[in-house]
Parts: structure tokens; sequence; C-alpha cells
């Protein structure tokens, strides 16, 4: 079960790491969080109303642009970050796609002994569907995740009226995903040195040992970041300077019309019976 | 006439989750604008002493006076404890927690209530100070040990404290980095800022502080100036600490009669000038 949830966690945090890393070198890095924050709620919230395959290909097509020509990526890391998404999404869709039955369906059907392993063009197309809302949603999300620094984003939901105290929970739970990542990588390395984890039996006594370290570790840092801050008049409540720039009316502007446009596709072609798109 | 900046008489800590004292009665003086160096073995009570100074360790006897004043643990008197009294934290790791290099060194001052355009000017001008601009942007958690350590100074300085509390500031440093933080304390001592800080290192602490306080077992033993405490005070009590390698070569030179008893070298800059 241990090597199980290593194997499932560390694409995870290595995307994140990847992604965090990207966001400070970002071009719009600076571009008020707002516009970028608009933009992405927007897309996602389009994304998946109009649920569509269409939208979704659009909105991939239009991050990318963005990602790679605003924020000056490269396409091929662009194209590597959606991956993991692409391979957790495709996983998971493919019961919507095959099916086990006696009579085999319209698409396509492989005999397994007096069953089918068969799927329907409906199917194939639900799947599309589900697989383009998607991926056109995470690729909103990564837009905004690899253009804006997580103080940016903090300081965005603040201004949402989001209580303080979550802001802060989150803040200082981002930045101990690194501090433990970083404790975690020493256990670890300490229990390979003495072949912690030799054998399936040792390897899940080492990554229990490894979890129950980290959590003792947690706490008492937690602890020792707390009298850090109060030795700097820490009083309840974070405020540090923001470091972006004020919003531009008309990019704002711009963005809410790229907005409306979209929407008024989408409902063009809902319109017109386009059930496909 | 030596003006005190800390004046501690017989001060008693506890930690909640411990009912022994982590501090026995510890008394001592800092005088203002000197080098201090606190010297003692691990679980001493020399960091203990340290959180003590800036409220966050409340006393539980004696009697604690920073900057002339009593201490005391009202919201309005801690803010302007802190303010004055800056503390270095040994690991980075528990100091550091903002986003960026340039929002964790604003993070003191905004709490002093200071307009955030007059902490933008500090801010980039301690950073100037510091020659750690180029950091500015940089995510704190990708900062090297020797570049974080830079940044809790810059933490602390941009505070502008009368008293800088560094506890054991070469911990986790390498040669160059440990030079950075070295040329950092002596401008910030250049500057009149009074430097207290936690050493292992004896002959760093023979060659840069004017006054040593050694504690052991929660108690201050000798407070006072930093040659007496290495040529008169270490030889005849038998201390838990190691002797300066500038002390040994010295008493070699002595024995050989090249030297006389008022020879007192801090550092091996004075021994080789004698040895040429």
């Amino acid at each position: 079960m241990g090597a199980g949830i290593i194997i499932y966690l560390r694409p995870c945090l290595i995307a994140m790491i990847f992604i965090d890393k990207l966001c400070y070198t970002s071009k719009i890095r600076y571009v008020n969080p707002i516009e970028k924050f608009t933009y992405a709620l927007g897309t996602i919230v389009l994304a998946i109303m109009s649920r569509s395959i269409l939208v979704g290909g659009i909105l991939l097509i239009a991050n990318g642009f963005f990602v790679v020509r605003l924020g000056g990526f490269s396409y091929r890391r662009y194209i590597q970050l959606l991956k993991l998404p692409l391979f957790f999404l495709i996983l998971s869709t493919l019961a919507i796609l095959i099916n086990l039955a006696r009579e085999p369906l319209d698409a396509f059907a492989i005999a397994v002994g007096k069953f089918y392993l068969t799927g329907s063009y409906k199917g194939i197309i639900d799947m599309l569907k589900l697989v383009m809302t998607a991926m056109g949603a995470i690729s909103s999300m990564f837009f905004l995740s690899i253009n804006t620094p997580i103080s940016d984003l903090i300081w965005v939901f603040r201004k949402l009226k989001i209580p303080d105290a979550l802001c802060q929970l989150m803040l200082l739970i981002y930045r101990f995903i690194f501090v433990l990542l970083n404790s975690a990588q020493y256990i670890r390395h300490a229990q390979e040195a003495r072949l912690g984890y030799n054998g399936y039996k040792r390897s899940i006594k080492s990554f229990s040992s490894l979890i129950a370290m980290l959590f003792v570790d947690a706490i008492r840092k937690s602890s020792e970041l707390f009298d850090a801050m109060q030795a700097r008049c820490y009083d309840g409540s974070i405020n540090v300077l923001t470091e972006h720039n004020s919003v531009n009316p008309k990019r704002l502007a711009i963005i809410i019309g790229i907005e409306i446009i979209l929407i008024l596709s989408v409902m063009t072609l809902r319109i017109m019976g386009k059930g496909l798109f | 006439m030596d003006k005190y900046i800390i004046e501690a008489a017989d001060v008693m800590a506890a930690y909640e989750d411990s009912k022994e004292l982590a501090l026995k009665g510890i008394s001592l003086t800092v005088r203002e604008g000197k080098r201090t160096a606190f010297i003692g073995r691990n679980g001493a009570g020399k960091s203990t002493f340290f959180l003590c100074l800036n409220g966050i360790q409340r006393i539980c006897g004696g009697s604690l006076k920073i900057l002339g004043k009593e201490i005391s643990y009202d919201k309005k008197s801690l803010l302007n404890l802190r303010k004055n009294v800056g503390l270095v934290f040994q690991d980075p790791d528990k100091q550091l927690f903002m986003a960026s290099v340039r929002q964790e060194i604003s993070f003191g001052p905004m709490n002093l209530g200071i307009l955030e355009k007059e902490v933008a000017t500090k801010v980039d001008t301690i950073m100037d100070k510091l020659e750690i601009t180029h950091l500015k942007n940089k995510p704190t958690h990708a900062l090297s040990g020797g570049q974080k350590k830079q940044v809790t100074i810059a933490d602390v300085l941009v505070m502008e404290p009368r008293i800088i509390i560094m506890d054991e500031p070469q911990a986790y440093l390498d040669g160059y980095y440990e030079g950075k933080v070295l040329e950092l304390m002596n401008m910030m001592s250049g500057a009149g800022i009074t430097i207290l800080l936690a050493t292992h290192d004896m002959d760093f602490a023979l060659a840069w502080a004017e006054d040593v306080i050694y504690i052991e077992d929660g108690m201050c033993l000798f407070c006072g100036d930093a040659q007496e405490f290495f040529y008169s005070y270490m030889p005849e009590m038998d201390l838990k600490v190691k002797r300066p390698h500038v002390v040994t070569l010295r008493d070699i030179l002595l024995k050989k009669g090249m030297v006389d008893e008022t020879f007192m070298p801090k550092n091996m800059e004075e021994i080789s000038e004698v040895l040429k």
C-alpha cells in the first residue's frame, strides 16, 4: 500500500513543484491576479456548463496559446504538464467506454468467451465530451496556476472575502508542503541508506514510520514557525507587500469580451442542435 | 561607564510541557553596542534565554530588563520589545514562510503598522545593502541554505532593531556563506547594533566577541570580557566546552618562552605575527 501511495503521489508532487517553479518565471506573473483569476474562473465555468467537445478544444488551444505566447513557456512544457491529468482522465473514463455484455454494441466488440468487451458510438462521444470538458477546465486552471504565485492567489481570495483564517491556512499549508517534502526526503534517504526499503514487508514498515515521523515533525515545525512569526510581531493576520500591478481596465474588458464570445458561441451551437459539440 | 542594554537578575523560565526549569536563575548583563557570544553545551539554556529576550518564552521568576524597561507581556509592550529585539533562528526553515523573498522580508515591518509604500522602500534598501536584490522574486523554498540565512538576517534587520540575537548563525553554512554572514554581523555591529549570538565555535567566539557569557545547566557561570574568559576563567574551571586552538597555540608559545602571560591573542593572525 505504501509503495502504491508513493507511486500515486510522486508524479503529483513533481508536477506541483514544477508548477510552483514555473509561476515565478512567467512573463505575466505581475499582471494583476484578478484579471487572470476572472479569465480562468470564467472559462472553467464555461467548460463545465457547456460540456462541449468544441469548447473544450477551443479552451485547450487558447490556453496553450496564452501560456506559450504570453507566459513565455515552451509548448513542450505545457504538453508535459497536460499529460498527467490526461492519463488519469483516460483511465477513469474507460469505464464509460467499455462494457462487458452478452450482445456486441455498434462501435466495437472483442469476444471474451461468451461475453464481449464492447462499446457504442454514444459511449465514445460521451467519453470524448467528458475528457475534453475536463481538459478544457484543467487547461484554464493550469493557465492560472503557472502564471500566478500562491501569494497572489491568496490575495485574490482575500479580496473575495474568503475568511482570513482560511487564507492564512492555505499559505502555511503551501509552505509546509515544501518543508515536509524536504524532511521526507531526508528520512527516506536515511532509511534507504540502512536498507529500509529492501523487501516488501520492510518497505511497508519503513514507509509507515516515515509517515509517523513526518506527522511529529509537522507539529514540531509548526510550533517553531509560530514562535518565529511572533518574534516579528505577528498579531494573527499575515500582511505582506503586494507584488503585482493594478488592474488594467482595457485588459479586463478584453477578458470579459472573450468570455462573452465563448458563451454566445456555445449558445448558438446548442440552438443549432449540434449535440456533438 | 558602560550602559547595559540587557539586565537579567535571577531569571527563571520553564516550558509548558516540562516540570523542570530550563533557566534556573540566570543573572547577567549585556553592554550596549557590544558583540556578545553566548557559550554553553546543547540544552544549557542559551536558546531559551534568547526566546525570553524576545518575549516568546515568558519568565516565571526574577527580573529581566531590556533597554532599561522591565519586561511585560501586554500587547503594546510586546510589540515594542519585538521591534527592538530581533531574533534570527538557527534553522532558516523555521523562520521563512512567505512565498517570495520580498514578501518574506516585508512581514515584520508590515506588522509594525508601517505604510506599504514605506515598507517597500525599507525592504528594497535592506536587500540592496545585503546584496540579495537578485533573490527578491524567488520563492523562499527555492533558496540555498546560505541564501536562506541571508534572508533571515534581512527579515530582522529591516525592522531596525537595537539588539539582534543570532542563534548559531554559522550552522548549515559553507565557508563562503560563513564569510558573508560574518560580514553582515560586522556591518550591523559597526552600525551600533548590539549583537548577541550563540556559538559552539570557540575560536570564532574568541576572535569575534568582545564579551562572553557562559551558560551551564540553566545558570550563567561567567559574564565578562572574552579574553578574560578564554585566558583566565576557562583554564581554572573544568568547563564542558572545547578550548580554542588559538589558546592552545599561545600556551605552547608561552611554555617555550616565546611570549609572556600578557600576550592574549584573539586570532591566528596575531599568533603568526609573533612567529614571524
